[in-house]
């Protein structure tokens, strides 16, 4: 990387860390540093909401699917909008009228303790490992670019992040998100504008999305109804609605967002600033994964995106196969770009089929050596999970961006990371302070004793997500994973907030022994059916809900009521 | 009188109607999108 660009990602790294730190002055007591004293506007919480949602993950993992596997996955979000609506309409006046800090603690107010120390707990459990992997993502890029260990990368990324938000508190993490948020989106269009610029001249905008097409990338709606696939509209507006409600309603990282707007109003409108954004700003992400796909019709991609599993093969004893294939795929790609070009200038609508179908078969041999090829490294290797997926937009930013560009994209990458890893420590620091510290050891402890201990266990909550980070560094598609691990507790979670807002007569133990249940159900699925894993979202909330309810009315029974 | 701190005073009332009109709009051109190049 050049010069200018390292100059660049260093000043924001600077710039953001002295952004974050100057608003300690304005964290007065725990109010002041877990909620801003529930005093900022709806725009600057939205955009917190959006920038927490957006990780690094989004930037690498989804600009990767988009090239490998085009706009599909734009259907996961579908439901989004309808989500902050019914969420806007039910939990968020229950969560300002509670005065609440965490979600959970509302529990407490509606049902018993333990359900409240549980399902903080499960938060705990699930948000720490997660942070975890949103920390790996980048890491990976930066150990990419600087040729040095992950280990040191994920320290580069958490730190810094861990030492704003242990000070600046929420107030820190709100208007950081801000600025990154502009950042990210700057970087984003960077990139659509340059990928097109870098097409052959004589393939328009226009060509380009035909080609696209053709391949299959454009498509944004799948009408089959297939519960093994989670890219499907049933599945973006049926599962993904469980998803939405769950991770917007009852996730702290995500409540703790609208917790510090000035009002329940405002707090509506930073969520429905989601509504209105998010899948345009999703298509936009996509996009450029699908530019990067037509990029590489025109510019022949190397077979792996992976530069070290690349080296370990072409000096290894396996590499005169490595290289038959690497030709194999020169050729295919070769076939492929001419069929591309054909297509674009094909001129009325008989030639222009007739060049689709020739560029869908060249299309389709490319993928077969290329899929072919990873076998091989998976054979070779040994690591079975190996996906480069995530390296393909990282790698465009560097090879082809121009500098100063490329200084932008990076440190877009690190904001992107950032902005979800200060929420999550931040939201991570509150349900141990709130739900468990205060609750349960220091009920009377004075503010500023408080005060210190929450900063201590941010800063603690960040040295975990780093250790975790380190050995999460090579997971294949991250934001899979990332996903998977949250719908394990996620659907059970939110049934528990079902039966709390929706059924007045659900009391504790039916939420407590529903919410054990829901998780039970949630594993035998998992292990023993193909069903995609956002569904497994719905079946959790569905099993607390009617056992919640079943227990709760057999209690009501025994005791006479 | 000033408005007071995290009630329902501040903030107007969400626009929910609007937000659905929104996203059936952008349901529609994701779905064209689709159609025109396919």
């Amino acid at each position: 990387m050049h010069p200018i660009d390292w100059t660049i990602v260093g000043l924001y790294l600077v710039w953001i860390v002295w952004d974050g730190l100057r608003l300690t002055r304005r964290s007065h007591g725990i109010e002041g540093y877990f909620l801003a004293s529930r005093s900022l506007p709806w725009w600057a919480v939205g955009l917190s909401v959006m920038a927490t949602q957006l990780s690094a993950i989004t930037m690498i993992g989804t600009t990767g699917q988009g090239y490998a596997d085009g706009m599909r996955f734009i259907q996961y979000y579908y439901a989004l909008p309808l989500a902050m609506i019914v969420l806007s309409v039910t939990l968020v006046p229950f969560f300002h009228n509670a005065r609440v800090y965490t979600a959970y603690e509302y529990l407490e107010q509606r049902f018993d303790v333990k359900t409240r120390a549980f399902t903080s707990f499960l938060f705990l459990l699930s948000r720490g490992m997660s942070v975890g992997v949103v920390i790996s993502a980048p890491a990976i890029v930066l150990s990419v670019v600087l040729g040095v260990g992950v280990t040191t990368t994920v320290l580069l990324i958490a730190v810094p992040t861990a030492v704003y938000t242990m000070f600046g508190g929420v107030q820190a993490v709100t208007w950081t998100d801000v600025k990154q948020m502009y950042l990210i989106v700057g970087g984003l269009v960077a990139a659509v504008v340059v990928l097109f610029l870098r097409l052959p001249s004589d393939v328009g905008l226009v060509d380009a999305m035909q080609i696209a097409g053709a391949a299959g990338r454009l498509q944004t709606f799948d009408f089959r109804f297939d519960l093994t696939n989670q890219y499907t509209f049933w599945s973006g507006t049926i599962a993904a609605f469980f998803l939405f409600c769950s991770y917007f309603g009852t996730d702290q990282s995500q409540v703790q967002r609208y917790l510090t707007a000035r009002s329940v109003n405002e707090a509506r409108q930073s969520l429905l600033m989601s509504a209105y954004w998010k899948i345009p700003l999703q298509a936009l992400v996509l996009l450029v994964g699908v530019g990067l796909f037509v990029f590489h019709l025109f510019t022949p991609p190397p077979l792996l995106f992976n530069p070290v599993h690349d080296r370990v093969l072409r000096q290894g004893p396996a590499a005169p196969e490595f290289l038959a294939i690497e030709r194999e795929y020169g050729e295919a790609v070769q076939g492929r770009k001419e069929a591309a070009s054909d297509l674009a200038r094909a001129e009325d609508d008989a030639s222009r089929a007739a060049a689709a179908a020739s560029f869908r078969a060249r299309e389709s041999e490319a993928r077969e050596v290329r899929d072919r090829a990873v076998t091989f490294v998976k054979d070779t290797t040994g690591d079975l999970a190996y996906n480069d997926v995530n390296f393909v937009f990282p790698t465009f930013i560097l090879t082809w961006m121009p500098t100063g560009l490329v200084g932008l994209l990076i440190a877009a990458i690190f904001a992107a990371a950032m902005s979800s890893i200060s929420a999550e420590l931040a939201s991570l620091s509150t349900a141990t302070m709130i739900d468990f510290y205060r609750r349960f050891y220091r009920p009377d402890g004075a503010d500023a004793h408080l005060l210190a201990v929450s900063r201590v266990a941010t800063g603690l909550w960040g040295l975990f997500a780093a250790g975790v980070a380190a050995w999460a560094a090579e997971l294949g598609s991250l934001i899979e994973v990332v996903n998977r691990f949250g719908s394990f507790f996620y659907g059970s979670i939110l049934g528990v907030f079902i039966l709390a807002v929706g059924f007045p007569r659900a009391n504790g133990h039916g939420a407590f022994l529903g919410l054990i249940a829901g998780m039970a159900s949630v594993a035998l699925v998992a292990a023993f059916t193909p069903i995609a894993f956002l569904w497994h979202n719905v079946v959790g909330a569905v099993v607390v809900v009617v056992v919640g309810l079943l227990v709760s009315r057999v209690g009501s029974l025994m005791i006479g009521d | 009188m000033a408005p007071e701190r995290g009630s329902a005073v501040t903030g107007r009332e969400p626009r929910y109607g609007l937000v659905l009109i929104v996203w059936a709009l952008v349901l529609a051109g994701l779905y064209l999108f689709q159609q025109a190049f396919s």
